[in-house]
């Protein structure tokens, strides 16, 4: 597993509204998967990455890692697509013959697996631009000016506060397991497995029993109050990002 | 003739080297779906998160600590999936969690937290999207809870025993979620020829080597933490009998 979380919150690009970096973030997302044009794909994809590692100085290597994630969905994605089955193999241009069919690649639907992929290539870095600039915490700030339902966001509050705990909670038992063996074979695993994620959701129950107990002591009132910091708009990033999407948006659909 | 060939076997050597198991094979990721698949799957997915959030509210006013062990739940369910489990063919692969928390928690409920665990696996994990949220929302946290529920509550009134039943549950819902996100991805690619049909046929067969042997070892998995369950925690789980109106739950049957 990846701790993207510390990078997020030394990350450069934070000292402003957070609200900003979602529009962009969104707004050039919009633009990547609405354009038919690959170079704005690529422009999408190297703005994003640049953004994400010179100015808000988040190290490429993590940059890269994240870039890498996902690739096992995209190529096996893109090579279904890429792949056509047909009676003849006359319009391929590499095929397999399987019986009395042509397993093959066509050149239409070849362009259609590359454009794909270059799209989804440009939206993963607006959405990693999104994530490694924004705390999750900012993020639900965004999601209470858009008015999303109080117990979401509450809930993602909650859900955000423990998984950290529970993520370490995880391995510690998993490192202590297998250092006994408990992963030596299929049916060990399975068992031990078991037995974790037991053990964790009693500690979960636990957790949630005490942290009632603690917001009673602080007069809760079936509301979770935050107070969440005076964020001010910058008008450079304001600027910065509206001229980068208006140039995209003029290069893509004028 | 010579190229023609060479490109025929880079493809064949490419075939075997792709598709070996990726981890999250079935979350569909950022971008990949076109933006109006990608609208009328969130579509479809609003009515039964609307749903479950005034669900969870109404439950909620009677009794304000579930808030906290709603919340504390979905945490769980996060690190849950972030686990590797090994896979029968020798392979790992991540659970969904899927079948667990439909009989925990009711359908409804689970379709709200599973909407906002994907959110954060997204965020957190770089898995799946914001805009093919609402399709990977469908496929995991609607389709899934709802088949893993109901088929746990069908096989237990054919009279078979609790494990039976929520192997059934979890594998089915495992397997279910496979079947609607290929058929997402074949409305969104139809084949050239054959439609969405071949196409779905493409993308079943070509995901069926990482996600039945997955669906296989989360059922067992899913018995096991239930037997440790319902040895350890009955009275914990009493608690969550608040989410399952209907009888036939599985913290009421821990219960009689």
């Amino acid at each position: 597993m990846l701790y993207v979380d510390e990078f997020v919150y030394t990350n450069k690009l934070r000292n402003s509204h957070p609200l900003e970096r979602f529009i962009f973030a969104f707004v050039t997302l919009i633009i990547g998967i609405l354009t038919n044009n690959p170079l704005i794909n690529l422009i999408i994809v190297t703005i994003m990455l640049s953004f994400l590692i010179y100015w808000a100085k988040i190290p490429s290597f993590v940059v890269v890692r994240l870039m890498l994630i996902p690739m096992g969905f995209l190529v096996l994605g893109v090579v279904t697509i890429a792949i056509s089955i047909s009676f003849s193999p006359n319009d391929m241009l590499a095929y397999i013959p399987v019986g009395t069919y042509y397993l093959g690649i066509t050149f239409k639907s070849l362009n259609l697996a590359i454009s794909t992929m270059l799209r989804a290539l440009s939206s993963i870095s607006c959405l990693y631009f999104l994530a490694l600039t924004t705390p999750m915490i900012e993020l639900i700030y965004v999601l209470e000016i858009l008015k999303m339902p109080n117990i979401v966001t509450e809930l993602m509050i909650l859900v955000y506060r423990f998984i950290f705990i529970f993520i370490e909670t995880a391995f510690n038992i998993y490192t202590a397991q297998s250092s006994r063996w408990g992963y030596c074979n299929f049916k060990r695993s399975i068992y031990s497995l078991g037995i974790l994620f037991a053990n964790l959701w009693g500690k979960a129950f636990l957790k949630s029993k005490a942290l009632f107990i603690s917001l009673l002591s602080r007069g809760y009132e079936n509301k979770l109050q935050v107070l969440n910091p005076k964020y001010r708009f910058s008008k450079v990033y304001i600027i910065t990002f509206g001229i980068i999407d208006l140039l995209l948006i003029i290069m893509a659909f004028i | 003739m010579i190229l023609k060939k060479c490109i025929t076997t880079f493809f064949i050597l490419g075939l075997f080297i792709l598709i070996p198991k990726p981890a999250f094979a079935m979350h569909i990721m950022e971008g990949f779906l076109p933006l109006k698949w990608a609208l009328i799957w969130t579509i479809i997915s609003l009515p039964f998160l609307i749903f479950g959030i005034v669900s969870i509210s109404r439950k909620l006013s009677q009794n304000p600590q579930l808030k906290l062990l709603l919340g504390v739940s979905g945490a769980f369910a996060f690190v849950l999936s972030a686990l590797k489990i090994p896979s029968v063919t020798g392979s790992s692969s991540h659970p969904t969690g899927v079948g667990l928390g439909a009989v925990l928690f009711g359908p409804y409920v689970m379709s709200v937290l599973g909407c906002i665990i994907l959110l954060f696996q997204a965020l957190l994990l770089a898995h799946g999207g914001i805009t093919t949220l609402g399709a990977n929302t469908f496929s995991m946290a609607i389709v899934g809870p709802f088949v893993a529920y109901y088929t746990y509550k069908f096989i237990k009134k054919m009279g078979f025993s609790n494990g039976v039943s929520i192997f059934c549950a979890a594998f089915l819902g495992d397997l279910m979620t496979y079947l609607t996100t290929s058929l997402q991805l074949a409305l969104a690619f139809p084949a050239e020829v054959g439609g969405v049909v071949a196409s779905a046929g493409k993308f079943l067969g070509i995901f069926a080597f990482t996600q039945i042997p997955l669906a296989i070892s989360e059922g067992l998995l899913t018995v096991v933490v239930y037997n440790f369950l319902a040895t350890y925690s009955k009275s914990e789980l009493s608690l969550l009998n608040i989410f399952n109106e209907t009888k036939g739950g599985l913290s009421n049957d821990l219960n009689t």
